[in-house]
């Protein structure tokens, strides 16, 4: 990684100051490092200079600070230095191995393999599988109701409902064991709170989706898709344990987001076998997720997809070796990359946010479009990552990628015409 | 119907209702669903008639190495303004420009900080002058400017400080049409903030063609105008002020055994000072009396004057004047315009020691970086910690080799007051030569022990110096 990819771990830009002060401070002894960690004390404001470590692997990182950001300026500054200058290789101290020893325990807990054991975890789980589907059952019906008094009352009352209302519905998904569908409706609520000329259109389309999602909730189609859009989820030490996609991977799209309580990062990868894929990755208590690939690095591993529909989630499996990096192959006209979202739009009807490419285009005057060979155009949002392209391209014609939301595309990586894609923003 | 259209009634259709429209929830959800995801998928992208944007021109622009680009992350990191500055500063040296990268998060900062604009305009290069032309928050860095724009004619409807800059901007592009602008309007204008305007705008590209309408403007009865008008003739070394002022001097003051004194039976020894007189003193108050009336007529007078009628150099002349029992208001008086003197060091020194600490951070704030850099170092020997930091906060940076090293020394042999014993001068370590002060680093740390975040600006500050070396030493 290097300094900038350190300072994206940054919960916020005060860290990433102070971390980046921290970093030339005087005030560090005992750092070192292994294959799998660095460590190093730091001086702070009490008599025992803080203990740092951090695991290279997932950059999971202890400090004994007392600061609640994480990670905190300690954890950021210690991997600045690294990426300065590599600390010297030593043996770790005992609280790095100790602490490191606790986190292997904590993800290797033996469980009890005993015949009855097995029997009675079988039984449980079954029982607990039968209560959550009645439980979720009952809160498809419930929103299946609410869907049905929305619609009959007409949502141009819906600007004016207050918080609790909210709430309540939300509430009742999440009790119902249903948080897929609490968090679908919580995007209702922020489409009609967002206003804006298309308010209606989408939250039209959005409830249009939870009525779908209620129909197919009991039924054999699409059972992968609608089973984790209502939020039955599989856990990443299962879908590792499954099938694995060895690949070329080229992460070129990511998208950050915080609900107030969790903070997740999505990062769109193309694989030259496999096309895209998203893995994903959560954070709480205000830090910041770390991407799981390092973005706009091309990588070569092993990547394992979750059930359900293209592009796949996937979670990230062994060592991914750093590739040189090649041209990623781009749809030649905005027409043949619009039409090639009908299959997985076909496969998850739900899917609203879509990795889009197009070879050679150029933009308008007014840096509003992005136009195609065949004078066709997408809108392009104003941000960052489109003036990041306009320096790197000089308004030549380009490679572009995006997220495209059926009404703007983010840029996210861009290309000379058959170059090595760039990552922007 | 088209699908589109069939979209569009069924949002109508949802937003009054199932129970007004006369359809069932059911069916409407239904329709929902189907043409929600039609209209999101079924999209053909349109034919766009607008004309494609220009592209870049070419240029022969040399980017940063990675190395000074890996630099400027970590500093728009520290949001460290003194060290963009610095890293501009430094590339521009190099003659190279900033990553193409790295152009928006520059141009967002110069927009913010209008202070950054100078450094962050060195760096842009081509490419980043055709960039700023594509964001109107940017206009400020295309070839042009967005406020070039503005006739001179309604400059005065503008309102202040962008008046102000506007002004200045014409006098630097033409001083001749604009001095005649400021002629033919000044006596036009109302108001006496307005008429001081005016000549505070003449101080760009000051010339002594500018000095009727400034002899004009001391007859103006606003005592602000009159004031700026003095301030401005004061620096011009042949005016007609300073031979009025000249021969004041030769006639209100001799030379004795001990220095020069007021000459007696002449206008000095007069209580109230003739209208002519009065004119040439500033009428804010602080030319009063016969200590401000000299004070004022010294200040009127190139430090030349004062070499000519004594027949010496500017040492000898600066000797002279600390002698007699007028000192004080003569060498208050000329270090006013000490950028006037062929050698002003000698000056400067001997004013510091009829100054007060307050009068001697002025006098070094109007005098070039180097020489005013020179002054403090020679100076301060007696000076307290508070006095010398208050001088060297006022030194432009960066600093030059020599007088970083000076200054070290001044520091290192200055007692800090107790709260800040043991952490190092920040002005120092933030605007000293990075390599004197990295070669002084030890030092340093043994002199000051205690850790603050100025050290790690300083040695941020000498990778940034390692970063452009290393270009220079890879070329």
């Amino acid at each position: 990684m290097d300094a900038r990819a350190v300072l994206e771990l940054a919960p916020d830009s005060r860290v990433a100051n102070s971390a980046t002060r921290l970093a030339g401070s005087s005030g560090w002894r005992g750092t070192g490092r292994d294959d799998t960690a660095l460590w190093g004390l730091c001086a702070g404001s009490g008599a025992s200079p803080y203990q740092v470590c951090v695991d290279l692997g997932d950059r999971a990182s202890k400090c004994s600070c007392p600061s609640r950001k994480f990670p905190c300026k300690h954890a950021l500054a210690l991997q600045l230095r690294h990426v300065r200058e590599a600390l010297p290789v030593a043996a770790p101290p005992e609280w790095v191995a100790e602490w490191r020893s606790r986190r292997q325990r904590r993800v290797a807990a033996a469980p009890d393999d005993s015949p009855e054991a097995v029997a009675r975890r079988a039984k449980a789980k079954e029982k607990t599988a039968l209560a959550r589907r009645d439980a979720v059952r009952a809160g498809v019906a419930g929103l299946a109701d609410w869907l049905a008094d929305v619609v009959g009352a007409g949502i141009a009352g819906l600007p004016a409902r207050d918080a609790e209302w909210w709430r309540s519905i939300g509430a009742r998904m999440v009790d119902a064991q249903a948080k897929g569908l609490a968090s679908a409706v919580e995007e209702v609520r922020h489409v009609v709170a967002a206003g804006g000329p298309t308010w209606a259109h989408d939250t039209a389309d959005r409830l249009g989706g939870l009525h779908l999602l209620t129909r197919l909730a009991d039924s054999p189609e699409l059972a992968d898709v609608v089973r984790g859009r209502i939020g039955f989820s599989v856990t990443e030490e299962e879908v590792r344990a499954g099938e694995g996609w060895s690949d070329h991977w080229a992460p070129l799209l990511k998208l950050e987001s915080d609900d107030g309580l969790v903070r997740t990062v999505r990062q769109w990868a193309w694989g030259r076998a496999h096309g895209w894929v998203v893995a994903v990755r959560h954070a709480g208590g205000g830090a910041r997720p770390v991407a799981p690939l390092e973005h706009g690095v091309q990588v070569r591993g092993v990547l394992h997809p979750y059930p359900g529909a293209p592009p796949h989630r996937v979670a990230v499996g062994g060592e991914l070796l750093e590739r040189p990096p090649g041209p990623v192959p781009v749809p030649g006209t905005w027409r043949e990359a619009l039409a090639g979202l009908e299959e997985p739009l076909r496969a998850d009807p739900w899917q609203r946010l879509h990795p889009l490419g197009c070879a050679s285009v150029r933009p308008t005057r007014d840096t509003a479009w992005l136009v195609d060979d065949e004078g066709r155009g997408v809108p392009v949002r104003a941000d960052l990552a489109l003036d990041q392209a306009l320096a790197v391209t000089g308004g030549g014609a380009f490679d572009a990628w995006g997220l495209w939301n059926g009404r703007e595309l983010r840029l996210g990586a861009v290309a000379r015409p058959g170059g090595v894609p760039e990552v922007v923003g | 119907m088209s699908a589109q259209d069939a979209w569009q009634g069924t949002v109508q259709t949802v937003l009054v209702g199932a129970q007004r429209s006369g359809a069932t929830p059911a069916e409407l959800l239904d329709r929902c669903a189907e043409l929600g995801l039609a209209a999101h998928a079924a999209q053909l992208p349109p034919l766009v008639d607008a004309s494609p944007l220009e592209p870049a021109p070419g240029s022969g622009d040399v980017p940063v190495h990675r190395l000074a680009r890996a630099v400027l992350v970590q500093v728009l990191a520290l949001d460290d303004q003194v060290l963009l500055t610095e890293w501009c500063g430094l590339a521009k040296a190099a003659r190279a420009v900033a990553d193409h990268r790295d152009l928006p998060a520059l141009l967002g900062l110069g927009t913010a900080h209008h202070g950054l604009r100078p450094a962050i305009t060195a760096v842009l290069g081509a490419r980043g002058r055709w960039l700023a032309g594509l964001r109107p928050a940017w206009a400020w860095a295309t070839a042009g400017g967005a406020d070039d724009d503005v006739p001179l004619d309604e400059v005065l409807d503008l309102p202040g400080p962008a008046r102000q800059a506007a002004l200045r901007r014409a006098r630097t592009r033409d001083p001749a049409g604009t001095r005649e602008f400021l002629a033919a309007r000044f006596d036009g204008q109302r108001r006496a903030t307005d008429r001081q305007a005016l000549v505070n705008a003449l101080e760009t590209n000051l010339g002594p063609d500018d000095e009727p309408l400034l002899e004009h403007a001391l007859d103006d009865r606003a005592i602000g105008v009159h004031d700026e008008a003095l301030r401005l003739l004061r620096t011009l070394p042949a005016s007609k002020l300073a031979e009025r002022a000249a021969e004041r001097l030769h006639r209100g003051l001799w030379l004795t055994a001990d220095g020069f004194d007021v000459q007696t039976d002449e206008l000095w020894t007069e209580h109230q000072p003739e209208p002519d007189e009065a004119r040439d003193l500033l009428k804010d108050g602080s030319e009063t009396g016969v200590a401000g009336r000299i004070r004022g007529a010294a200040a009127s007078v190139p430090p030349r004057h004062w070499t000519n009628r004594l027949d010496t150099d500017d040492e000898g002349a600066a000797v002279e004047l600390a002698r007699g029992t007028w000192a004080g208001e003569l060498l208050r008086g000329v270090a006013q315009n000490l950028r006037l003197a062929d050698d002003a060091r000698p000056w400067a020194i001997a004013a510091t020691r009829a100054l007060t600490g307050m009068e001697q951070l002025e006098m070094l704030a109007g005098l070039p970086a180097e020489l005013a850099a020179r002054t403090v170092v020679e100076v301060s020997e007696q000076w307290n910690y508070d006095l010398l930091d208050h001088a060297c906060s006022q030194l432009p940076s960066p600093w030059s080799p020599r007088a970083t090293a000076d200054l070290l020394d001044r520091y290192a042999a200055a007692r800090a007051p107790r709260w800040r014993a043991g952490r190092p001068p920040a002005v120092l370590l933030a605007r000293g030569d990075a390599e004197v002060l990295g070669a002084n680093w030890a030092r340093i740390t043994e002199r000051w022990p205690e850790h603050t975040v100025d050290l790690d600006v300083l040695r941020l500050r000498m990778q940034l110096r390692e970063a452009f070396n290393h270009r220079e030493v890879s070329q």
